[in-house]
């Protein structure tokens, strides 16, 4: 019972003294893990990736307010198949009711900027 | 929400899991990744009619299913005497030493064996 409460302590010392020795990893990790992407970085990298699906014409101007079905001629199958791209871009995988409400190029772009694991 | 509505909802949703577990099962294989997507997207866009919505939805979805657990890419190693890599990921299904005594176990107890068994009785 004594020893173990005494390995106990020790293991909570060494562990405390590990945090103090490498204060700076500790802090780049956390950082890392809640960073997300800058906006228009996300916004070009989403705009490359709707326009290289092959039904978008690749001329037609595309800006946030681009909705996938009235703007583009995409039908529901289609803008299926633009999220996956788009889960394959930033390398995630977009919730299901989130994904029901990405009609348009702008959402998307939302999506991706609020979700810290794309990357 | 109207059955149209919750229908359309279902075809969407197993269209984007198949997509997905193509992408698990083929990554970085394009000719394959490729081939599979056309294959499903060929599925949706002319579905066989004479089955019902729910059972083409079950049976893509079942195949969904069959590619993320049960579909294992292999490629051969340079210069390892033929021998391949598995790319064995967290959602291959993995059956465990446990469960194979298990099943030899209840084989036995029946008097069997996988041939069976040189004292089964008839």
């Amino acid at each position: 019972m004594f020893s173990r409460a005494l390995s106990r302590y020790a293991f909570s010392m060494a562990t405390r003294r590990a945090a103090i020795a490498s204060p700076r990893i500790g802090m780049m990790a956390s950082v890392k893990s809640y960073a997300t992407l800058p906006e228009d970085q996300v916004s070009k990298r989403i705009i490359d990736v709707v326009k290289s699906f092959d039904k978008v014409n690749s001329t037609a101007p595309i800006t946030s307010t681009t909705n996938f079905i009235t703007d583009l001629g995409l039908d529901s199958l289609d803008t299926v198949e633009v999220l996956v791209a788009i889960e394959e871009e930033f390398d995630i995988e977009i919730e299901d009711k989130d994904a029901d409400e990405i009609k348009t190029v702008g959402q998307a772009i939302d999506y991706i900027v609020k979700n810290p694991d794309a990357n | 929400m109207s059955a149209a509505a919750s229908a359309s909802k279902r075809v969407l949703s197993s269209y984007l899991r198949a997509f997905r577990a193509t992408r698990v099962a083929f990554q970085g294989d394009l000719p394959v990744l490729t081939a599979s997507r056309g294959e499903i997207r060929e599925n949706f866009r002319n579905p066989d009619t004479s089955k019902p919505l729910e059972a083409r939805l079950k049976e893509m979805d079942d195949i969904s299913t069959f590619l993320l657990r049960n579909i294992v890419q292999g490629k051969k190693m340079e210069n390892a005497d033929g021998k391949y890599a598995l790319n064995i990921h967290s959602k291959t299904e993995l059956g465990d030493n446990d469960s194979v005594k298990k099943a030899k176990k209840v084989l036995m107890d029946n008097n069997g064996g996988c041939c069976g068994g040189a004292n089964a009785k008839i």
